[in-house]
């Protein structure tokens, strides 16, 4: 199925949550040409990164081991990564501040819980695509 | 009548009656003349009277006195001359022959007669002389004095005849003698009057001098009377104005003998204690019934005086007689010395400080007030000098940092209470700042003696002086270490509920309108695989919202727990019955050590906690492994454990996985399918009970958590 679409980017999904990651996913494939990966954890979404060369990551923050803050470290700190835009999608409604998205390094945010069908304009707008 | 002349014997008695005539006329002459120049006290007169005398009766041409100088020249002194000859008075006159032979025969008595000097044989020298005062004859006769038997040649009586030669007749010669002698006598009674006048002046002169010695007494006398009325005067005019000191003086002035009797009071005493400034003299102050405290201030500080000889002071409080307020007074004693060098008397005064004395005890009341503010307020409070050094630091600080006041009173601030890593930038901070712009609010950390940081904020303040110099800084602060912790708990904990309140939410929200937008109408397993995950989280925020809410009523007591005596057994087999199910299916064998016995408690309460105990050690236990719940009796209390043969935990969880959303793993909540606040609500209700929870635990091993339900709360 998803070979067969034309897919003009892909985009790293990083989400603890079993329940949002497919949500997430389900909204890419029925709102956007976009072709999806999933991480469950932020070491998996370094070694997804690593492996897919995304157009963009959609990162969640509060995860346990690493949680966002480390994997952005490590991603900013990865010269082959670093240049990848990374939007957050996250419970921490005090980290959509524009100062505080500017410090972490990352295009913008979307807040949890989130419209199911505004999520893809939304990344679109974002990210300028 | 026969003639004289012609009989012999007439002529004989003629001329011896001639002589006899003439020599009674010497006698006569000479008595004249002796009586004449007896007349005289001045060697002057008498010289010249004799000259004359002399000269009118020889009837010569010059009649001289000469007097020798010691060296035997000589002057003439008195001169009877006829004219036309030559005057020779006061002619000095040098003659070889007299100082060759120092008088010669003169001071034998020898007369010498020339009748013709140029028939004489004289020497030249002397010729010279008879030439220079044409003298042709001349009769010279010395003038000897006589004192006691010895003869002193004191000059020459001489008679001259200029104009032709002379035969000088014996007579003549004796007359001279005899005049000579006369003269001598004379010289001698002048000299001996002149001797006489000169000691007689010398007398008046001593006299005078004595007399004039008298006047100077007398007036040195009259003065020193004079300048004595006039130093009296002012005496008595400074001590009218010293007296006048004394009597207006504001300040009590006395004076006290060494019976401490008073000698003088001043009218100011009155105005301090309303007794008249007489009523003190003679009296003590003891006899006059002043106060013992009084008394006895005074009496030593005399007695110290007296001893030491130096002033004395110090402060005494008596009340003001028209109110009866307190008064204060600096007493000053002074010794006061006599001429002997010993003390006489003791001037005491008392100078009123009340004014000055209130305002002391206002200030030091004041002070005692902000010292107690300081000393007992729960702030830290430091003052500090310009150099940072530490010169007040109160009860409160000490306590909080650990140390005693004599480590701290003047050490340096920064070295001592600054964490190393922010020394320098605070110490520079704290110079430059105090030059420029103090901030009045600040937070840093400081470090306790025992090494803990403690974050303080700061509100501090410039000291000044009176110059409105910078003295130093006072410094408040508050220890919000605490605060600073709570309110990081806080956030976390918003932060956490925000997040386990927003991911079911989420997935709810996604799922539901993926469904509504209608994309998943032909894809009916999508569809129904949303509705799953909308309808698991709703439980999962059902279950979330009703164990905050729970745990909200239990933290904030506003849940009473319905305690009695229930049977441990059967309360241990309800809470297995309701796991039963959940232990089946994931393999897990419970047993249960529980002896019948009783326990007092909520019994819905005590199920709760031991379900979530049993729910927990399931969800961590392996498969085909078994969790065994046990309750027995220790003292006063029923203790619960429950064991697992789980993952374990590790050891520093083992105090926070009772706390809110602390779960070892934060995925746990999740994957296990519990909220994250099971454990704080056992904890809150074994703590309502009394009891306390805690748990044991080796990694790989498993855990086991024990409770305590005390039978009664102490």
């Amino acid at each position: 199925m998803e070979t067969q679409r034309a897919s003009s980017k892909t985009i790293l999904l990083i989400d603890d949550e079993d329940y949002i990651l497919q949500i997430v996913e389900a909204c890419i494939d029925n709102f956007s040409d976009w072709r999806p990966v999933i991480a469950t954890s932020g070491d998996k979404g370094l070694a997804a990164a690593a492996q897919a060369k995304p157009d963009a990551i959609l990162l969640d923050m509060m995860m346990p081991n690493m949680d966002g803050f480390t994997f952005l470290k490590n991603l900013k700190a990865d010269p082959q990564l670093a240049d990848i835009p990374v939007v957050l999608i996250t419970a921490r409604v005090d980290l959509l501040e524009p100062q505080k998205l500017t410090k972490l390094g990352v295009k913008g945010a979307i807040a949890k819980p989130f419209s199911a069908i505004k999520i893809v304009p939304e990344i679109t707008k974002i990210l300028g695509w | 009548m026969p003639d004289s002349s012609s009989n012999p014997i007439s002529s004989s008695i003629s001329q011896f009656t001639r002589k006899m005539r003439r020599s009674q006329q010497q006698e006569i002459l000479i008595a004249k003349i002796a009586l004449h120049i007896r007349q005289y006290l001045s060697i002057e007169d008498i010289a010249n009277s004799i000259v004359q005398e002399v000269r009118a009766f020889l009837n010569a041409d010059r009649s001289i006195v000469y007097q020798f100088n010691p060296d035997m020249t000589g002057t003439v002194v008195a001169e009877s001359v006829l004219s036309p000859w030559k005057p020779c008075l006061n002619q000095h006159i040098d003659e070889c022959c007299f100082q060759g032979n120092l008088g010669g025969m003169y001071r034998e008595g020898r007369v010498f007669s020339t009748s013709d000097v140029y028939k004489a044989n004289l020497h030249e020298c002397h010729l010279n002389l008879m030439e220079q005062f044409q003298v042709r004859a001349n009769l010279v006769l010395p003038i000897l004095i006589t004192d006691n038997q010895t003869q002193t040649l004191w000059g020459l009586l001489i008679a001259h005849q200029c104009e032709s030669p002379r035969i000088w007749e014996e007579s003549d010669i004796r007359l001279l003698q005899q005049l000579s002698v006369q003269l001598a006598i004379a010289i001698q009674q002048a000299e001996l009057y002149r001797n006489l006048q000169i000691a007689n002046l010398s007398l008046e002169k001593e006299i005078g001098e004595r007399k004039n010695v008298e006047l100077a007494l007398q007036l040195a006398n009259a003065n020193l009377e004079n300048r004595v009325v006039e130093r009296t005067a002012e005496l008595y005019q400074r001590q009218q104005e010293f007296i006048a000191l004394a009597e207006n003086s504001p300040n009590v002035t006395l004076r006290l003998d060494h019976q401490m009797r008073y000698l003088y009071a001043n009218p100011a005493v009155e105005r301090a204690t309303g007794i008249p400034a007489k009523e003190f003299l003679g009296k003590t102050l003891r006899e006059m019934g002043f106060p013992e405290k009084n008394v006895a201030m005074l009496e030593s500080a005399a007695h110290r005086l007296l001893e030491t000889g130096q002033d004395q002071r110090y402060e005494i409080e008596y009340p003001f007689p028209e109110d009866q307020s307190m008064g204060y007074y600096r007493a000053h004693l002074i010794p006061e010395y006599a001429s002997d060098g010993e003390i006489a008397t003791i001037l005491s005064i008392f100078y009123d400080i009340t004014q000055n004395k209130l305002n002391e005890i206002a200030l030091q009341e004041s002070n005692r007030r902000w010292q107690y503010l300081l000393d007992n307020v729960s702030l830290i409070v430091v003052g500090l000098n310009c150099g940072g050094e530490v010169e007040y630091i109160n009860p409160f600080l000490l306590a909080l940092t650990g140390y005693d006041m004599e480590e701290v009173i003047g050490k340096d601030w920064f070295s001592q209470f600054i964490p190393q890593i922010d020394q320098s930038e605070i110490r520079e901070g704290f110079s430059s700042l105090l030059i420029n712009d103090f901030p009045k609010y600040y937070q840093n950390a400081i470090v306790t003696k025992a090494g803990e940081e403690r974050m303080i904020s700061w509100n501090n303040t410039i000291l000044r002086n009176q110059e409105n110099e910078i003295i130093g800084t006072l410094s408040i602060g508050e220890d919000i270490t605490e605060k600073l912790k709570v309110d990081r708990i806080k956030s976390e904990f918003i932060s956490i509920v925000s997040h386990e309140l927003r991911t079911p939410l989420a997935s709810i929200r996604g799922a539901l309108g993926l469904i509504s937008s209608g994309v998943l109408a032909n894809r009916p397993e999508t569809a129904q695989n949303m509705l799953n995950i909308a309808s698991s989280d709703t439980e999962r925020l059902v279950r979330l919202v009703n164990d905050i809410l729970d745990l909200e009523r239990l933290e904030s007591s506003k849940v009473t727990l319905d305690r009695n005596w229930y049977d441990v057994l059967e309360l241990c087999q309800q809470a297995i019955e309701t796991m039963q199910a959940i232990a089946a299916e994931s393999q897990i064998e419970i047993l249960c050590n529980v002896q019948p016995q009783q326990v007092f408690a909520d019994r819905d309460r005590l199920v709760q906690t031991l379900v979530n105990l049993l729910s927990n050690a399931v969800k961590f236990s392996p498969p085909q492994s078994q969790v065994q719940l046990e309750a027995e009796q220790i003292a006063n209390e029923i203790v619960f454990r429950v064991c697992d043969r789980g993952r374990g935990i590790p050891a520093d969880h083992l105090e926070s996985i009772f706390e809110r959303f602390h779960q070892v793993d934060a995925s746990d909540s999740r994957q296990m399918g519990g909220t994250g606040l099971g454990l704080a609500i056992c904890r809150s209700i074994v703590q309502q009970h009394g009891g306390k929870i805690w748990v044991e635990s080796v990694l790989s091993e498993g855990s086991t958590f024990s409770f305590t339900i005390p039978h009664r709360i102490s």
